[in-house]
């Protein structure tokens, strides 16, 4: 009978109200971070009583007479491997286990399961059963025993919400909806639910507003309060990414940016920070409200207007021939809010009698919306304000910070033809037209999937099945209490999907997204609470390509962002008509940037480094590191790498990996630095090895 | 080399990277020379290919103008505030041209020399087609004929510019399909990919077996810890397998394909740079950086095994909605003076006759303004430049620039009488492509009637 393995995985998936129970159970009795790291692999099995434990004990199979089983890992040697009915329960290390079967839980140590590796640090894996028939789904005869279609179509029971969490499962929802997990907000998270952290995230305030940031030169707090020009707004950006409590809005604050795009690149406002610190306030400010009204905001914010130039975009002028400017009309469609395509609910695209695609909107339909996006000027009542790019930080500064306001001499007063037939009559109103206009594009159908199928893509993966989408589009059209467009539905839709946290997707090889660069980079400042002393980050030129990761918030060189959300490297990914976008920013210039800009990033915590600045900056404004967690275990090279495992990929660390980071950690002498190289080596080899750099 | 990690700033990356003292002798390095040896006295063989992409959508009718009489009264009128004044235009006489008589832009005084004196050549009205069209069946934009998709769109028309392919999706573009189909019969035993970007990702450079090589305008960088001793000496080896290691997980796979395609690369590119300097000096501009570094590698070639090379780099900035009469002068300023200097290298190096420079941009931009610049048009106008082109000319149908003319396809937007298609196939031919390989380099050349513009000897 052919072996179909992911099948098997599957199918413990789909059965799988044990195993999520186990996952969700246990991590360990005590508050012991490290219960369920993973441990060396064994590479080949002892025989019956002792069963075989495959290389990659995360999610494994071995088989034993015959039947196959999955293990888990539940719990370290001395914690509880918690669970609730009959598991049979493997205790030990490398090729050597006992195999017991207990009730409700079992204490994980040599008492329990006598002692069958002397010596060597031992561990609990759940070994569940995996019946074929359970889910009533067997292969076909003669089917291919590696299927390449995606999973199977029904989806894993919906997560619990309540259920303390194991210590990898926390890590791996903190990759999705943070800047990244530190040791604290994995144990938080662990010990409150999925739920309860979702509820205090939506509750929780922003720590400073970007436009007093930017006003008051710097931190709360600051003394002196030094920042100024546009390096500023990347200082205000980082310091609420890598410290600010509201970590969920923060992630959903840069998505956000990726879609609806501003950036200093290419714009007549690449010096006015102003511009740049209200567009964040108010992305931050609609991330957890309702779309229409971000949409409206978009439309109707200064620095947008400045962006894709409809900001003074005046009507058309038959006597001159002049027509309204079409930037911002094309891309409120394009990008920010229905695309180009007509969607089904599960973002496939619809087609047409002849089995073509179906645009979403024509040129004409352009030059109507031109029309609506007329007479916008200035929130303070001066629509000339003066500015014309010389001297952008003058009187008009304050006006940044109101959203655009009609003036009705120069909006355009006749008949405005738009998308699905729509015709805004003539003499209608700015304040009218613009309703009409975002109206028509919200209550479109596509917006779901256009948009919803993007949130899955920055937070979760690449390649969601159509029925996540599908799940996550319904979320966009009805809340559950009848509201259409309730962005908290939404990102919870995202983040907890059943697919977003189904540990089987760990080994799927088409899952997973490749972090960000911006994010990859967060995630080390995070884990290791990174700050200066004066409370700023000063990081100014991460876009570049050369010397740094080769990417920065609201520095994209367009309004396309970074990457396409369809984007697919040639090779196999394109051929399985998969996506990977952040690929298109994933190359050898990029990969050797990282690489290049790490090495100073992590070691910057040595003294001799002090002593060779060259930049010229005060020591007060360097950002440094604090390994001094880390630190305390650098004398056990094992736990040193388990606990970054757990901090940078929840755990998913294969045992090869593990194996040479170990190796060289282990080489690496603790010198005078006490410690500090070994830490930043093993910080090193993880954040540029695969399963770092691919979120799983 | 010893030591060095302790006190290595960002800077000293780079000029770690571009030694290659410390493989002399080795047999790599002597593989590289003979390979040099061998072909010096072959360059009459050697071909290059150089893509100028003027992103944004590059505003042709300020580029290159009317520049006296009603043709330019008419422009004027046109254009109103955006019109530039006659006489600041440069006097063009292209040979055998019978229009109304053309100015550059003053701007591009860099460039005019090469024009006059037969080096750079103009292609008029060139765009994306779905097949040839005529006014009558643009019908006002209701047209009777398929016209390529989202006209107008940046990233479709940059698609359709760069893939040859205006009405579907494609991975690969014209420049990859041409490395398809020659990178296999010239550049045997070269390591490195025929398709070299000094601006990143792009789907014009990308083939079915295809793949840009990405470097910077210093070369290519080295992953620093990779060959480190001293302190840093545990992490070189572990590093290089999570770089290159297969993997089952397919981004993964594809994260390190492409990292191990960088380590080899960054080898064998470096060591042929060293030794290479520009032969002329460039502009600090991003564009200016940019040919630099082509010319330096053009000049390396033999060391990478080349005998055709296709190159891309990127000027930004372009899409000047507003801003035209304030920014775009510069702008053109930054590409005539760079072009200008990349040829003289190519003088200098001897082989001002086998590479090709040429311009292409997302469109051209409608000539009516809107204010303060102008919106995204269609058809726009491309500089040819090298030794091999027959310049002072203008090739394909150089437009009436006025409203309601014969080519308006609304607003001033020019409906393109060449085709992207015809401009990729006449380079692809010079460049060594087959006739009857023409169409797999762009599928719809047979559409159009021009199959050699003529502009390449």
């Amino acid at each position: 009978m052919p072996r179909p393995a992911s099948g098997l995985k599957r199918a413990v998936c789909a059965m799988g109200v044990v195993v999520a129970t186990c996952l969700a159970a246990c991590g360990g009795g005590k508050e012991d971070p490290l219960a369920g790291a993973i441990q060396d692999a064994p590479s080949k099995g002892p025989a019956l009583g002792n069963k075989r434990i495959p290389r990659d004990p995360s999610v494994g199979t071995f088989s034993v007479a015959g039947e196959e089983f999955v293990s888990t890992p539940c719990a370290r040697e001395g914690n509880r491997c918690i669970f609730s009915g009959a598991q049979n329960v493997a205790y030990g290390a490398r090729d050597s286990y006992t195999v017991k079967t207990f009730s409700d839980g079992v204490e994980c140590n040599n008492t329990t399961f006598g002692d069958p590796i002397v010596g060597v640090v031992k561990q609990c894996f759940l070994a569940v059963a995996v019946a074929l028939t359970t889910t009533g789904s067997s292969p076909p005869s003669g089917a291919d025993p590696l299927p390449t279609q995606s999973p199977a179509p029904s989806p894993a029971p919906a997560v619990d919400l309540t259920a303390k969490l194991s210590s990898q499962e926390a890590a791996r929802f903190l990759v999705q909806a943070t800047y990244g997990p530190n040791w604290n907000e994995i144990n938080r998270l662990a010990g409150m639910g999925y739920g309860a952290w979702l509820t205090e995230q939506f509750a929780t305030a922003p720590m400073d507003s970007h436009w007093d940031y930017y006003h008051r030169m710097g931190p709360i707090g600051c003394n002196p309060c030094k920042s100024s020009n546009i390096n500023t707004v990347m200082e205000s950006f980082w310091q609420q990414a890598v410290r600010g409590p509201d970590q969920l809005r923060q992630r959903l604050v840069f998505a956000l940016s990726e879609i609806f795009v501003i950036s200093t690149i290419n714009t007549s406002i690449k010096d006015v920070p102003a511009a740049h610190v209200g567009y964040l306030d108010m992305l931050a400010r609609n991330a957890f409200g309702n779309y229409r009204t971000l949409l409206e905001q978009v439309a109707t914010s200064p620095a947008m207007g400045m962006y894709l130039s409809h900001m003074k975009n005046e009507k058309e002028d038959p006597a001159s021939g002049r027509l309204p400017d079409e930037n911002f009309a094309r891309e409120v469609m394009q990008l920010f809010s229905i695309g180009l395509w007509e969607l089904n609910e599960d973002g496939s695209r619809k087609k047409d009698a002849n089995g073509n695609d179906i645009p979403t909107y024509t040129q004409a339909d352009i030059m109507g919306m031109a029309k609506v996006f007329t007479g916008w000027g200035w929130g303070n009542g001066n629509w000339e304000n003066g500015f014309t790019g010389a001297n952008p930080n003058d009187t008009y500064e304050p006006a940044y910070n109101q959203a655009m306001i009609p003036y009705p001499a120069f909006h355009s007063t006749s008949e405005k033809r738009i998308l699905r037939g729509v015709v805004i009559p003539a003499n209608t109103t700015a304040q009218q037209s613009l309703k009409i206009a975002l109206d028509t594009l919200f209550n479109h159908p596509n917006v779901g999937p256009f948009i919803g199928s993007q949130l899955i893509k920055r937070f979760v993966t690449s390649n969601p099945s159509p029925d996540y989408v599908k799940r996550v589009t319904q979320a966009f059209n009805d809340n559950g209490q009848g509201t259409r467009g309730d962005m908290k539905a939404v990102i919870r839709a995202v983040l907890l999907d059943p697919e977003a946290r189904d540990p089987a997707k760990l080994s799927d090889p088409r899952w997973g997204k490749v972090r960000e660069p911006a994010i990859r980079y967060a995630n080390f400042m995070r884990a290791f609470n990174m700050k200066s002393q004066t409370g700023e980050y000063r990081l100014f030129h991460l876009e570049d390509t050369l010397s740094s990761i080769g990417q920065n918030p609201l520095r994209a060189p367009s309004v396309f962002n970074w990457f396409r959300p369809d984007y697919a490297p040639p090779g196999d990914i394109l051929k399985q008509g998969l996506t990977a976008p952040e690929f298109q920013i994933t190359h050898e210039t990029t990969i050797t940037g990282y690489a290049n800009y790490l090495v100073e990033e992590v070691e910057r915590k040595n003294t001799w480094w002090r002593d060779n600045v060259y930049v010229g900056w005060p020591m007060s404004d360097y950002l440094f590191a604090d390994y001094s967690a880390e630190m305390a275990l650098a004398g056990n090279p094992d736990a040193l790498v388990d606990r970054l495992n757990l901090l940078f990929m929840a755990g998913q660390m294969t045992a090869a990996t593990r194996k040479a980071i170990v190796e060289a950690v282990k080489a690496t002498p603790v010198d005078a630095s006490g410690g500090t190289r070994r830490v930043a080596f093993a910080t090193y080899l993880i954040m540029m090895s695969p399963e770092f750099i691919v979120q799983k | 080399m010893a030591n060095i990690d302790h006190h290595l700033g960002r800077r000293d990356f780079l000029k770690r990277a571009s030694v290659a003292s410390c493989l002399a002798g080795t047999p790599f390095m002597a593989n590289l020379m003979a390979i040099g040896a061998a072909s010096a006295g072959e360059s009459s063989d050697y071909k290059a290919l150089v893509c100028i992409f003027l992103a944004g959508g590059n505003d042709q009718s300020n580029t290159v103008a009317p520049r006296s009489g009603s043709a330019y009264d008419a422009y004027a009128r046109a254009r109103s505030i955006l019109a530039l004044p006659a006489s600041q235009l440069l006097a063009l006489a292209p040979q055998g041209f019978n229009g109304a008589p053309l100015g550059f832009n003053s701007a591009l005084s860099s460039l005019k020399p090469l024009f006059d004196s037969g080096r750079l050549a103009l292609l008029a009205n060139v765009g994306p087609l779905s097949v040839p069209t005529t006014l009558a069946q643009w019908n006002g934009g209701n047209p009777t004929v398929q016209v390529p998709f989202q006209l107008f769109s940046h990233a479709d028309q940059t698609g359709a510019w760069q893939t040859g392919l205006p009405n579907r999706a494609s991975a690969s573009g014209w420049l990859g399909r041409i490395g398809d189909l020659t990178a296999g019969a010239f550049n045997t035993g070269s390591g490195i990919s025929i398709a070299i970007s000094a601006a990143g990702n792009n789907v014009m450079q990308t083939g079915n077996s295809t793949t840009q090589y990405q470097i910077t305008t210093e070369g290519a960088v080295k992953v620093g810890p990779l060959g480190w001793d001293g302190v840093w000496g545990p992490v070189g080896a572990p590093l290089r397998r999570l770089m290159t290691e297969p993997r089952s997980n397919l981004l993964e796979a594809e994260l390190t394909k492409v990292a191990t395609r960088s380590i080899n690369a960054e080898v064998q590119v470096n060591s042929a740079l060293a030794g290479v300097a520009a032969p002329t000096s460039f502009s600090s501009s991003l564009l200016g950086q940019q040919l630099k570094i082509v010319a330096r590698t053009i000049g390396a070639r033999a060391g990478l095994g080349q005998k055709r090379q296709i190159f891309f780099v990127q000027a930004d900035g372009f899409d000047m909605h507003g801003d035209l009469v304030v920014d775009h002068g510069s702008k053109l300023k930054d590409l005539g003076d760079a072009m200008a200097a990349f040829y003289q290298a190519t003088v200098a190096m001897g082989v001002a006759g086998n590479v090709t420079t040429f311009t292409a941009s997302d469109f051209g931009r409608a000539l009516q303004t809107n204010g303060r610049g102008s919106d995204h048009g269609w058809g726009g106008h491309h500089f040819i430049m090298g030794d091999a082109v027959q310049g002072n000319r203008v090739y394909g149908t150089f437009p009436t620039v006025a409203l309601k003319g014969p080519e308006d396809a609304g607003q001033g937007r020019l409906l393109p009488t060449t085709s992207v298609d015809e401009y990729a196939a006449t380079l692809a031919r010079w460049f060594g492509v087959a006739d009857a390989d023409l169409a797999t380099v762009v599928p719809n050349i047979g559409r159009f009637a021009n199959r050699n513009l003529g502009f390449l000897g």
